[in-house]
C-alpha cells in the first residue's frame, strides 16, 4: 500500500537563498514518480522536507493526510535515501548498518536486504567509507528497497553506479513494485534511462513547479516545427513556444502542447515539417533559464 | 520492538565502552609496574586513568550519539522526539555501566597493589577515599559521567545546529560540569585544565542534586537544539 | 528498445499488433502479463497496462479473469483489413511523392511493381 503525498505551499530558505519557493503538488500514490530538475533546482531540499529530514521554512507536507515533520505515524511510512548516505557512518560496517535499519524500521524486510546485498555484490563486513561511490549508492538502494516504506524516495540514488548496476536497480525496483505497489519517488537530472520506468514526473526549476504529468503523455507533447521563417511564425502564433532557432531563412520552433489533426493538416499545407521532440530535449527546453515564453 | 533508539544506542555505545575499558585496564596494568622500576608507587594509576580520561570518553559518546546516530535514526523514519526521550535514558544506562566498570577497575587494582605492596592513594578527602568503597565510587562516577555525556550531546547539537555559532554552548557546558567536578572527590580539577580546587567533603545528597540539575539543564538545552535539527548532507 | 519520441504504450500496442498481423502471435494464444512485460522491457507496469487495455478496447486481445490476456479469434483479419484501408495513404502516396522528387517516372515504378507480380524479382 503506497502513501499519498501532499506538498502544500512548501518553501525552504537558507538565509537569503530560496531553494524551494511556495511549491504545491499532490501525488496520489502507488506509482513510480520521477522528480526532475537541473542541479540546484531544489530537488534535494524538497525531498528532505518530504522525508522529515528538515523542517520547511513555510508550508506543510502531508503523508496520507498527516503532517510529516516530527510525526512518528507519518515518518515511519517514509524512507528517504540520499546518495550521501545519511543513515550510515563512514566507519560503520554494512552488516552493522543493516542491523540498525532492522531495529529502527518496523517494515524492514531482512530477507530482501540480504538478496539485494548479493545482487549488488556488497560484502557485509566492508566499511561504508571504504566503498566506491557506486557501491555506496547501491547500498543506499538496498536500504531504500528493503525498508518497504509506503513512500520510498531515492535522491540521485544511481549516482556513480555503472550501467549494469543501474539496470539491476531498475529491475529490483520494478520487481518490488510488481510484488507490492508502493509510492516511489526517484530524483534525477538524467531522464533518458529512467523515463521508461516512471509513470509520472514532476519537473521543478528554481524551486518552482514546472509541470506534473504522466511521462508517456509527455512524449507526444513536444513538437519541433521546421520551415520557412514566416510560415513557422504564423503557425506557432498562440502556441507555447519553448525555443526558436534560425538558420538563414529556415526556422525551427519547439512548441509544447498536443497538436490536433486540423493543425497538423495546416502545417502540411504550409509545407512545414513537424517532428516529435525527444523527452530529454523537452526537459532541457522546459528548464532552460532563457526558456522563452512559458 | 520496544525502545528501538535505546537499543541501537546501547548496542553501539556499550560495546565501545567495554573495549575501551579493557584497553585502559591493560594500559594501567602495564604502566604502573614500569613506573615502579624507578620510583615507589604511591597513587592509584586507575584513578588517574579512569577519572580524567573517563569523563572525556563519556563526553565523546554523548557527542557521537547526536552527531552520528541521530541522523541515522531520522533517516530510518524515527522522530527527534523519540530519539531525545530514549537517548536521555541511554545517558543513565551507559554512564551507569561505565561507573560499574570503573569500580571493577578499582577492585582489580586493589588486588594488584596489595600483592605488590604498593599504596593506592586516591586523592583528596571527599565522596570516597578507598578503592573498596564500591557504592560511593559507583554513584559518584555514575552521576558525573551522566552529566559529561549529556554535555557531549549538547555540544554536538550546538555545532550541528548552529555551525560555528555552536561555540556559544561551550561555556554552558563548562558551567554544567564544573559544580559536579568540584564536589566529587578524586577529581578536583577539570581534566586537562589547571586545578580549580575542591569544595572538600560535600554531602552525598548535595552532589547528587548538583549532578541531577546539570543533567536536566543539559538535556533541556540539547532538546531545544535538536528539535528541528536538519539532517545535514554529508560530503561524499 | 523504445524510442523517446512517442508514447511507449503506443509503441507496445503497435509491436503486438505487428506480431498478430504477421502470425507470430496466433489466435487464442496467451500474451505476457503486464508485470512480465514491464520486467522484460524494463518499463513501468502502468505503461504496459495501458497498452494492453487499448488492445482489449480495440478487440485485438481479450481477458480471461484471473488467467491473463489472449489474442482474439478475429484479431488478425481485423488488423489486416485496417492495414489495407491505410495502405495507399501510408505507403503508396509517399512513394509517389518521393519518386517525383528524385525524378523517377511513375511508369518505371509501375513496371517495377509488375516485375514483382510476375515473379521476375
Amino acid at each position: 500500500m503506497g502513501a499519498r503525498v501532499d506538498v502544500e505551499g512548501v518553501s525552504v530558505r537558507y538565509g537569503a537563498v530560496t531553494a524551494v519557493d511556495d511549491l504545491s503538488f499532490s501525488l496520489a500514490g502507488d506509482k513510480i514518480y520521477g522528480l526532475l530538475g537541473r542541479n540546484g533546482s531544489g530537488k534535494t531540499s524538497l525531498l528532505s522536507v518530504v522525508g522529515a529530514h528538515r523542517r520547511a521554512s513555510a508550508g506543510t507536507v502531508r503523508i496520507d493526510g498527516e503532517p510529516v515533520f516530527e510525526n512518528g505515524r507519518a515518518t515511519r511510512r517514509v524512507c528517504l535515501v540520499r546518495h550521501t548516505g545519511d543513515a550510515v557512518g563512514t566507519s560503520d560496517r554494512l552488516e552493522h548498518a543493516l542491523l540498525q535499519a532492522a531495529t529502527l524500521r518496523e517494515s524492514w524486510d531482512p530477507d530482501r536486504a540480504v538478496e539485494l546485498m548479493d545482487l549488488f555484490e556488497l560484502p557485509l563486513d566492508a566499511k561504508f567509507g571504504e566503498l566506491s561511490l557506486g557501491k555506496r549508492s547501491a547500498f543506499g538502494v538496498v536500504l531504500g528497497l528493503a525498508s518497504r516504506a509506503p513512500l520510498t524516495m531515492f535522491d540521485e540514488a544511481h549516482l556513480g553506479m555503472d550501467a549494469p548496476s543501474r539496470y539491476k536497480f531498475y529491475d529490483a525496483l520494478l520487481a518490488d513494485f510488481a510484488a507490492a505497489p508502493r509510492t516511489v519517488i526517484v530524483s534525477t537530472h538524467l531522464i533518458e534511462e529512467l523515463a521508461a520506468v516512471l509513470e509520472e514526473i514532476v519537473i521543478i526549476d528554481s524551486g518552482r513547479l514546472v509541470l506534473h504529468e504522466e511521462v508517456d503523455a509527455l512524449r507526444s507533447r513536444g513538437t519541433s516545427v521546421v520551415g520557412e521563417a514566416e510560415a513557422v511564425d504564423r503557425f506557432v502564433a498562440g502556441l507555447t513556444v519553448l525555443e526558436q532557432r534560425e538558420l538563414g531563412r529556415t526556422k525551427e520552433a519547439a512548441v509544447f502542447g498536443e497538436l490536433d489533426g486540423a493543425r497538423r493538416d495546416r502545417a502540411r499545407a504550409e509545407g512545414l515539417d513537424l517532428r516529435p521532440i525527444a523527452l530529454q530535449d523537452l526537459f532541457v527546453h522546459l528548464t532552460e533559464p532563457a526558456g522563452g515564453a512559458r | 520492538m520496544k525502545w528501538p533508539v535505546l537499543r541501537v544506542l546501547c548496542r553501539a555505545l556499550v560495546s565501545v565502552l567495554v573495549v575501551v575499558w579493557a584497553a585502559a585496564l591493560v594500559f594501567v596494568a602495564v604502566l604502573v609496574p614500569v613506573v615502579s622500576i624507578w620510583r615507589e608507587v604511591t597513587i592509584s594509576g586507575w584513578n588517574v586513568a579512569s577519572v580524567q580520561a573517563g569523563r572525556w570518553f563519556l563526553f565523546g559518546l554523548g557527542y557521537y550519539a547526536v552527531h552520528d546516530v541521530l541522523p541515522a535514526v531520522i533517516a530510518h523514519g524515527r522522530t527527534r522526539r523519540e530519539f531525545a526521550a530514549q537517548a536521555a535514558v541511554v545517558t543513565l544506562v551507559v554512564s551507569g555501566a561505565a561507573a560499574l566498570l570503573v569500580a571493577v577497575g578499582f577492585g582489580l587494582e586493589f588486588l594488584l597493589y596489595r600483592a605488590m605492596d604498593w599504596t593506592q592513594r586516591l586523592g583528596e578527602q571527599g565522596t570516597f577515599s578507598s578503592a573498596t568503597d564500591f557504592p560511593a565510587i559507583v554513584w559518584a562516577h555514575w552521576a558525573v559521567f551522566a552529566v559529561w555525556m549529556v554535555v557531549g550531546a549538547m555540544v554536538a547539537a550546538g555545532f550541528d545546529r548552529l555551525g560555528g555559532g555552536g561555540l556559544v554552548v561551550v561555556p554552558v557546558g563548562v558551567a554544567l560540569i564544573l559544580p559536579p567536578g568540584l564536589a566529587v572527590n578524586g577529581s578536583n580539577s577539570l581534566p586537562f585544565l589547571p586545578t580549580l580546587g575542591s569544595w572538600g567533603s560535600v554531602p552525598t545528597a548535595v552532589v547528587l542534586l548538583l549532578c541531577a540539575v546539570s543533567w536536566a539543564v543539559g538535556l533541556a538545552v540539547t532538546w531545544s537544539l535538536v528539535r528541528d535539527l536538519p539532517v545535514r548532507a554529508r560530503a561524499v | 528498445m523504445f524510442d523517446d519520441r512517442s508514447p511507449i504504450y503506443r509503441q507496445i500496442a503497435e509491436r503486438i499488433k505487428a506480431d498478430v498481423r504477421s502470425g507470430v502471435l496466433k489466435a487464442d494464444e496467451q500474451v505476457m502479463s503486464t508485470n512480465q512485460y514491464a520486467a522484460f522491457y524494463r518499463i513501468n507496469p502502468a505503461t504496459a497496462a495501458k497498452a494492453f487495455q487499448q488492445l482489449v478496447d480495440e478487440g485485438v486481445l481479450y481477458k480471461k479473469r484471473g488467467i491473463g490476456m489472449f489474442v482474439s479469434e478475429q484479431a488478425r483479419e481485423m488488423l489486416r483489413a485496417q492495414g489495407r484501408e491505410t495502405f495507399f495513404s501510408e505507403f503508396v502516396d509517399p512513394m509517389v511523392v518521393e519518386a517525383r522528387s528524385v525524378g523517377v517516372p511513375l511508369g518505371d515504378v509501375v513496371r517495377r511493381i509488375e516485375q514483382f507480380e510476375n515473379g521476375e524479382v
